[in-house]
């Protein structure tokens, strides 16, 4: 036989967060014959999505370029995150921003022989499920975790679980919940009427 | 109440309950315990085909392994619990698809599609 770890442990996929327990448990409570290490899977793409499509967590970073130097790369943010969006690039003329998180400047040559410093508005995501979340993407964004996670579940094919209708209506509502969390990073964390105010593109900003 | 979880060598004792496996006057067995496992091994097989998901945990990229008796008798089964009914229906139902005049292919047929129902579906 081999020496393969066959010990089935589910103890060994709960981590130590209370609101990942708490999804772990409303899923398996509500899913028929679905395993705890398949819902870790659904949870960590649904937490990833949301925020990818969410921009929930956002960062201002400074940055400053040494002389013939062109390039900036903000990842990895630290151990935990990383950059997945560059949503505004402040302090450079002409920029060209290359996925995941690096901005080059691409401004005439003489411009390069000078530091230049700004600042970047960025979007963060997890690395990884064991990491310690901000307890408020569990207790405002709960629902929205739970509904993503569900339908990745119920749209596996040829599980006992499969459904595309229960699919289509949670995967609708974690949509939902992604565009709001990203309409409230949008309004600064507020989730009220707000006020009124110039539109973003009136003092020539880009959209974030 | 028992709180362990099942070994394979139970799990064997199991499928010969539902086969009705000893023989009344010599108290001999019909089906060896290299038959029954090797029953297991193949249902092994069967789930890795068509649940991946009851894999995550061992890995989904690695070589099967190949239990025998009776060195891994004392072996935790080594999915989810909920597939160790279907396996018992398995070896039961696999044992009872052999030649010869005890079995009963209707009985076999019942337990086998009861493995695959199981594995797909709610309902089983």
């Amino acid at each position: 036989m081999s020496d393969l770890p066959l010990d089935y442990d589910e103890a060994e996929y709960l981590g130590d967060s209370p609101g990942l327990r708490r999804v772990f448990d409303n899923v398996q409570a509500i899913v028929p014959g679905v395993m705890l290490p398949v819902v870790k899977m659904a949870t960590w793409n649904a937490i990833e999505d949301f925020y990818q499509r969410s921009t929930w967590r956002r960062e201002l970073l400074n940055w400053c370029m040494p002389p013939n130097v062109i390039c900036v790369d903000f990842n990895p943010f630290d151990g935990d995150w990383l950059v997945c969006w560059v949503l505004d690039v402040y302090g450079l003329g002409n920029y060209m921003v290359k996925p995941l998180a690096q901005i080059y400047d691409v401004q005439q040559l003489p411009v390069h022989n000078s530091t230049r410093q700004g600042a970047a508005l960025v979007a963060l995501k997890p690395v990884s499920l064991d990491i310690d979340f901000p307890p408020d993407l569990f207790m405002n964004w709960f629902d929205t975790i739970t509904d993503g996670a569900l339908y990745r579940l119920y749209m596996q094919p040829a599980k006992p679980y499969s459904s595309p209708q229960l699919a289509t209506v949670h995967a609708r509502q974690f949509r939902v919940g992604c565009q709001k969390a990203r309409a409230i990073a949008q309004k600064q964390y507020t989730n009220g009427p707000g006020r009124w105010s110039y539109p973003y593109f009136a003092d020539g900003k880009r959209k974030s | 109440m028992l709180t362990t979880r099942p070994t394979l060598g139970r799990m064997v004792q199991d499928a010969r309950a539902i086969l009705n496996d000893t023989v009344p006057i010599s108290g001999s067995v019909r089906y060896t315990d290299e038959d029954l496992i090797q029953a297991f091994n193949s249902a092994f097989i069967e789930i890795r085909s068509k649940r991946p998901d009851a894999f995550l945990g061992m890995g989904l990229r690695e070589v099967l392994p190949q239990f025998v008796l009776p060195d891994d008798k004392d072996l935790p089964f080594p999915l989810d619990q909920y597939f160790y009914p279907l396996c018992v229906y398995y070896i039961a139902g696999k044992s009872e698809l052999r030649e010869d005049e005890m079995t009963q292919e209707g009985r076999a047929v019942v337990m086998m599609n009861k493995f695959v129902t199981g594995l797909m579906q709610v309902a089983s």
